[in-house]
């Protein structure tokens, strides 16, 4: 019965139900997409991160990550392996031998990490082998591949089939060195990957460093739900590091190998508070502003309705029960108009190839899927509707105030 | 008169204006801050940017931009570089050899970025001595180096241990030395820092060979904002004057946004997402101030009546509308600047110094960990214009309205009455 009443008074002043409506519309588009946008963007730059970067897992020394020495090389990583192998969640794994050196060609010359890589592991780990600009995948045969990327290339001024001559020091501690011809070109989204990582087969990095092993061993999981949960990482660091018994290798989950991955998941959630925060007050002022005129110009009204006797609360309940009608009308509308936004972004992305080099920089894709899950949708909506009810207590209190004599005998 | 009438009726609704005014007040408090906090970081980091690595303005060899070979160099010759401070904005000019080399020491080794430069001048510019955490800064006769303290805990070196540096020089000597190290650099970018070997010019162009020429003239300009005529200005000088000079080739002027895209970019990206999410705030409220303004004049059809037929023009009714809603405007615009001027003024004086993981997270972006605020004529404009516009397009409507009364619906009460 009250609802009723409060639905009908909501549409006597169409016009300004129907303001205040398309306020909470535009609001709610706005901020659902500016949180999907932000919500895509990061989420983009971690799966980019763990697909190129991190892995899900990485076994190293335990002294190598302080101190990346050629020396300090995994303990048995035959075992490591093994144990991979057994793991059922385990999806692949690629070990590698890691140098600090230089690329030179006859124009110019750049430091870079040198990875020395399984050719069959290593492709079944990064998407890299996917991701060729130009030229092939590390073959087999063939003496000195090495895989450059397409910023390097640029630098250095090579083509497939240039040679480039790689240096660093080697075991003995002399600076060793052997050219080698650009088998392809690859292009990561992280240009500060791109900037300094190129690819050898290990077997050749071995021979010139003259030391035979494994410096890090990369390990990809099979996809779980929550790409955000580091959780099926951790069970299998544990189950690693239980077969280890004597600690001499350090694994870590992509959150510690990247602290910074963690800190912007726990970011994405305050960053969409805040906006949401901000949005929700500036709405709650125009919801505020709309009841107290709808309030006021029917003071007379409600004098009448209490002088009939209709109870102080229910005239209080009414009052919430319009503006919480007019939230739960604006909410729905707002959020159903926003989700058909952002499914169309999601089908079209949002192109940022304009900003190449600064979303490279990020390690984000130049197209952009912006994401909102559904638990975001229901908290917004929720928020709209206690907002509403907040903004509802104060015109609704002004009346409650007056006497029904009082209220009856009102102008305006 | 009308003036005196538009304040009064403005008071027949006080809470109704009271909040429509706090509503644009808040939102304008919240854009300001908001905007003044992301230009001032901005301007930070483009500073830091170009004290501690490229300048606003580099002049290069033309092929140098994309290779960055220690062959395209640029003479280091007073000749050369009096063409760039003639011109008057230019307010100095350093010169720079930047070249990559290996580096190593132990049995570690790695390739990193070696700094020839000009040590008093530097320090002049950017107060580079004062990032020393060990030893001494150097002179410019030094045959001694400083590594970034990345570096250093990569190599596990100290003040006085040796490094050894192995790369190629000019048009393909070989260029190795070893050095003894002087001090420790914490270089304020985090990139830098992990592969900075800084040494004087002259050390500089011994190891590659290159004789009295270097890889970049960096220039810093008075003003920020007239980056763009000086670099125009210094490419016509030098299109004109390179030959006549017997300089042979061209010189490639670049702005700090060519030297370093992606922050130029990022920076780009940042302010549409700022400029985005004030619009969104102010579309908010501005559906709040139209339905103010609106009711303001439908509520009113019956008043407006009996002074239109009591002989006032409708150009003044409108004008009275107008001037009401200006004044709500007027009021949320002084009020939102009362609040804000203060905070903006506070936080300018004292950047917020941020801590912990989000301190640790714009150091790995490679920003500097503090938000300070910019203090800007033209951020206030921009503010107080765009409330304006607001009002305008609020008005449109609601002026129609009036404009188009019917004298007598409106006298009996309008379509609106109950």
């Amino acid at each position: 019965m009250l609802i009723k009443l409060a639905w009908r008074n909501l549409w006597r002043n169409k016009l300004r139900t129907s303001i205040m409506l398309s306020a909470m519309v535009f609001g709610l588009i706005g901020v659902v997409t500016m949180m999907g946008f932000m919500t895509g963007m990061y989420g983009n730059m971690i799966d980019n991160a763990i697909a190129w970067k991190t892995s899900d897992l990485q076994v190293h020394n335990r002294q190598y990550v302080d101190n990346p020495e050629l020396k300090l090389l995994i303990h048995s990583p035959e075992k490591i392996t093994e144990a991979l192998a057994s793991m059922p969640e385990v999806k692949a794994w690629s070990s590698r031998f890691l140098v600090d050196g230089m690329v030179a060609s006859a124009r110019s010359s750049r430091g870079i990490r040198i990875n020395g890589v399984d050719i069959d592991d290593e492709a079944k780990v990064t998407p890299l082998a996917s991701k060729l600009v130009a030229g092939s995948w590390l073959p087999v045969e063939g003496r000195h591949p090495v895989l450059v990327s397409q910023k390097t290339a640029d630098r250095l001024k090579l083509r497939l089939g240039s040679k480039v001559v790689l240096t660093f020091s080697n075991v003995d501690k002399d600076v060793t060195g052997a050219a080698f011809r650009v088998a392809g070109i690859f292009k990561t989204p992280s240009t500060g990957f791109d900037d300094g990582n190129l690819y050898v087969r290990r077997g050749d990095l071995m021979k010139l460093a003259g030391l035979d092993g494994v410096h890090e061993i990369a390990v990809v999981l099979h996809q779980t739900e929550n790409r955000f949960s580091n959780e099926a990482a951790l069970k299998v660091k544990q189950r690693l590091d239980a077969e280890s018994s004597n600690q001499a290798n350090r694994i870590r989950d992509w959150q510690q190998i990247q602290p910074m991955l963690a800190t912007i998941i726990s970011q994405i959630g305050v960053s969409n508070a805040i906006v949401l925060a901000i949005f929700m007050l500036a709405m709650g002022f125009g919801i505020i502003n709309i009841m107290l005129m709808s309030v006021f110009e029917r003071t007379r009204e409600f004098g009448v309705l209490m002088a009939v006797g209709m109870q102080k609360h229910k005239v209080f309940t009414l009052i919430i029960l319009e503006t919480g009608l007019l939230g739960v009308t604006g909410g729905l509308l707002g959020v159903f108009s926003a989700s058909i936004l952002v499914n169309i972004l999601q089908i079209t992305g949002i192109e940022l190839g304009a900003m190449a080099e600064g979303v490279g920089a990020l390690g984000v894709d130049t197209t952009l899927y912006p994401q909102v899950s559904v638990l975001e949708y229901c908290s917004t909506f929720a928020t709209v509707i206690i907002v509403s009810l907040l903004a509802a207590l104060y015109p609704a209190r002004q009346i409650l105030k007056l006497s029904p004599v009082g209220a009856m005998a009102e102008k305006h | 008169m009308l003036i005196k009438l538009a304040w009064r009726n403005l008071w027949r609704q006080k809470r109704r204006t009271l909040l429509t005014a706090c509503a644009l007040s808040l939102a304008l408090i919240l854009s300001l801050v908001m905007r003044s906090t992301q230009e001032g970081s901005y301007a930070n980091n483009i500073e830091n940017n170009a004290r501690f690595s490229t300048g606003l303005i580099q002049l290069q060899h033309p092929e140098f931009a994309e290779t960055q070979s220690i062959d395209d160099l640029l003479p280091q010759s007073d000749a050369f570089i009096d063409i760039a401070k003639q011109l008057p904005d230019v307010e100095r000019v350093l010169p720079r050899i930047e070249s990559f080399s290996l580096a190593a020491a132990a049995d570690k080794s790695k390739g990193v970025m070696v700094l020839g430069v000009m040590p008093e001048l530097e320090d002049d510019y950017s107060g580079i001595a004062s990032k020393l955490v060990a030893g001494e800064f150097l002179k410019q006769d030094d045959k001694q180096v400083l590594i970034g303290q990345g570096l250093a805990e990569y190599f596990e070196l100290d003040v006085g241990d040796e490094i050894v540096l192995y790369g190629q020089g000019y048009r393909g000597q070989t260029a190795a030395g070893l050095y003894t190290i002087k001090g420790i650099l914490h270089f304020p970018i985090s990139g830098l820092d992990n592969q900075l070997v800084y040494m004087p010019l002259p050390l500089a162009q011994t190891l590659f060979s290159t004789d009295k020429q270097v890889t970049a003239w960096v220039l810093h300009t008075r003003e920020l904002s007239q980056i763009e005529q000086t670099v125009n200005q210094l490419q016509q000088a030098y299109t004109e004057q390179a030959q006549s000079l017997g300089f042979k080739g061209q010189v490639n002027v670049r702005d700090w946004k060519a030297l370093s895209p992606e922050m130029a970019q990022q920076i780009a990206m940042d302010k549409a997402g700022g400029i985005f999410m004030m619009y969104l705030l102010y579309g908010v409220v501005g559906f709040g101030l139209f339905a103010t303004i609106l009711m303001m004049t439908l509520e009113r059809q019956r008043e407006f009546g009996v002074m239109l037929a009591t002989g006032l023009l409708r150009p003044k009714l409108l004008a009275l509308v107008m001037l009401e809603s200006s004044f709500i405007s007027l009021l949320g615009i002084v009020f939102g600047l009362l609040v804000a001027t203060p905070i903006l003024v506070w936080f300018n004086l004292h950047p917020i110094q941020l801590t912990g993981e989000t301190a640790q997270l714009m150091l790995d972006m490679g920003w500097e960990p503090i938000i300070p605020m910019m203090l800007a004529p033209w951020l206030f404009i921009d503010q107080i214009l765009i409330v304006l516009v607001l009002m305008l397009l609020c008005l449109i409507y609601p002026l129609w309205r009036v404009y188009h009364l019917d004298l007598v619906t409106a006298l009996k009460g309008g379509d609106h009455a109950h």
